[in-house]
């Protein structure tokens, strides 16, 4: 009996180590290939058997340095529309967020229904109206146009994010605080900030995911001098038929735009477990 | 009270001011453009339904709302059931190194549209491509991944579905972990098996959390974009125009902003029809729900 069970929980687990390893490969594999060929010249990367011993190079970094000031640029413009993004849906959903758990009536409440609807709008739908009203004020081609479409789409989700953390803090919390003078604004920034942290952060959170790696919007609103890395990442991945890009550049231009947004999820991994999420990731 | 109502309206100004001016307004004038021949730069007439009934007579129009629906349809059975057993089986490992594992299984999340359609194109890459690679190790030919009509549409599911599973994963795992284990310990010691322990225990307690990802994932997909388009432009032919892909095409390389802006407002209502339960809930569950417990 006894034999029978340790090899009945030895097939177990061999089997639980299998699956594990095909998991992994799926979900781990197509990026760790990226990682790898950006380290490898580029006839290593063009041999029909994959080649799994070779010799590491900085080649393709040192030539995406050198010739592709283009793309650094892109990265710079999408770090400013990220942290652009970020901010804006921060300072103008906060606010709303304290006056939805603190101040409003019910009447008010009904308002959120359009904030949700928002939530649900295919981001696709809003290009054809805006192109042409952003051409018309200038707002094509600009960081400041991404920021503002950016921190629309975002602004929703976190609105609601920051409020169910605001209605989390005892209203006796700030009555007290009030009660000894101070102000709302006080109150706010001193005895509220500093718990909602988390929410906030969760929200800066979701902005980041979508604006870093958006192409849809940056492509049609921002295609030449307000480019971001994704697009001009497609643009080399264009470049590559007419021989102008190499792959191996561009898995280290790939590897580059993804690797801080990759770090930053791996980092904020624990709290996406606890689910605060429910409904809300960027895409 | 009455001042406290200003406040509220100043606080919620900001953020109702951002909305209007880059959605609300734009989306309405939209559904103006969509009612005359309106071409960027051109003065533009009213022409009446029109632009609705071109879409609508338009084979490619059908032909996109047939490959839109087969597209949803695959990629959200497919990531709701692998991602579902994904996620049970992350939940019920007692390795220190799970938070590893889940690390690599989260990690396509974090891939931009971009950066995957250079991986993917990499890898189904009909010459150099490790897929084809393997395939050939294995015994079967080579495939035309991103260039045959059908194995387009299999490899833009593929694709959608590898970037799509750490959502669904993100839904299910939290509730999951916090199911109570001693429901489990009772089940074996009256001789439960594994398939009836998912059964009877584990699926009905997730079925919120499942229910809330399939339609939260039913959304998301209808309006996919920016993957197909890197792979395949919506070919080859319009084997992979999706809706989204058929409107851009008809906004931004024919110019007719008018039809685009018909063919973006039913898209919308579509949505809108679809999610109209999804918003009522989060609705519900921000403003009703705990008004009622206090």
């Amino acid at each position: 009996m006894a034999g029978i069970r340790s090899s009945n929980s030895l097939a177990k687990r061999v089997l639980s180590a299998l699956i594990l390893t095909v998991i992994v490969i799926w979900s781990f594999g197509p990026i760790a290939i990226a990682i790898v060929s950006s380290f490898k010249n580029q006839r290593d990367i063009f041999t029909y058997v994959p080649t799994v011993v070779f010799e590491p190079t900085l080649g393709n970094y040192a030539t995406l340095l050198d010739e592709w000031s283009t793309f650094w640029r892109a990265m710079g413009v999408s770090t400013i529309t990220t942290l652009g993004s970020a901010a804006l849906v921060v300072l103008v959903s906060l606010p709303a967020a304290y006056a939805y758990s603190r101040m409003a009536r019910p009447a008010f409440a009904i308002s959120a229904l359009f904030l949700i609807a928002v939530r649900m709008f295919p981001p696709i739908i809003i290009t054809i109206p805006l192109f042409p009203i952003f051409t018309g004020i200038g707002l094509t081609d600009t960081p400041l146009g991404l920021i503002f479409v950016y921190a629309s789409f975002m602004v929703s989700i976190s609105v609601l994010l920051l409020k169910v953390f605001i209605d989390g803090v005892p209203r006796e919390v700030d009555e007290a605080a009030m009660l000894d003078g101070a102000s709302r604004l006080k109150t706010f920034v001193h005895i509220m900030l500093p718990q909602i942290a988390p929410g906030i952060a969760a929200s800066i959170i979701f902005v980041t995911l979508f604006a870093w790696n958006d192409f849809l919007f940056s492509f049609l609103l921002a295609g030449t001098k307000a480019k971001t890395a994704p697009v001009m990442i497609a643009e080399m991945m264009g470049a590559v038929g007419e021989g102008a890009a190499t792959w191996g550049t561009i898995f280290a231009a790939s590897v580059v735009q993804l690797a801080p947004i990759l770090l930053f999820v791996w980092l904020i991994q624990k709290p996406l477990l606890r689910g605060f999420q429910s409904g809300g990731s960027g895409k | 009270m009455r001042s406290n109502d200003r406040w509220t309206l100043v606080l919620l100004a900001p953020v109702f001011l951002l909305l209007t001016a880059i959605i609300f307004l734009p989306e309405i004038w939209a559904g103006w453009i969509s009612f005359t021949n309106y071409r960027l730069g051109d003065p533009s007439r009213f022409i009446g339904f029109a632009n609705f009934e071109y879409f609508l007579t338009d084979p490619r129009f059908w032909n996109a709302l047939r490959v839109n629906v087969i597209f949803v349809i695959a990629v959200v059975t497919i990531q709701m059931v692998v991602g579902l057993a994904i996620a049970l089986f992350l939940a019920q490992m007692k390795s220190p190194l799970r938070f590893l594992w889940i690390a690599m299984v989260l990690a396509p999340m974090a891939v931009s549209p971009a950066v995957s359609s250079v991986i993917w194109r990499y890898l189904f890459d009909a010459n150099i491509g490790p897929l084809n690679y393997f395939l050939e190790q294995m015994g079967f030919e080579r495939m035309q991944w991103l260039t045959g009509v059908t194995t387009a549409m299999i490899s833009v599911i593929i694709v959608e579905v590898w970037l799509a599973i750490p959502h669904v994963v993100l839904f299910v795992y939290p509730a999951r972990i916090t199911f109570p284990q001693d429901l489990y310990e009772a089940a074996e010691v009256d001789g439960a098996t594994a398939w009836q322990k998912f059964r009877y225990i584990t699926f009905p307690l997730l079925r919120p959390a499942f229910l809330l990802a399939l339609v939260f994932r039913v959304i998301i997909t209808i309006r996919a974009f920016g993957v197909v388009w890197l792979l395949t432009k919506g070919g080859p032919g319009r084997s992979t125009e999706l809706l989204a892909i058929y409107m851009f095409k008809e906004g931004f390389e024919n110019w007719r902003f008018g039809s685009a802006a018909a063919i973006a407002w039913a898209m919308l209502i579509i949505t809108i029809l679809i999610s109209s339960y999804m918003i009522y809930r989060m609705y519900q569950n921000a403003f009703v729900k705990q008004r009622k417990d206090a």
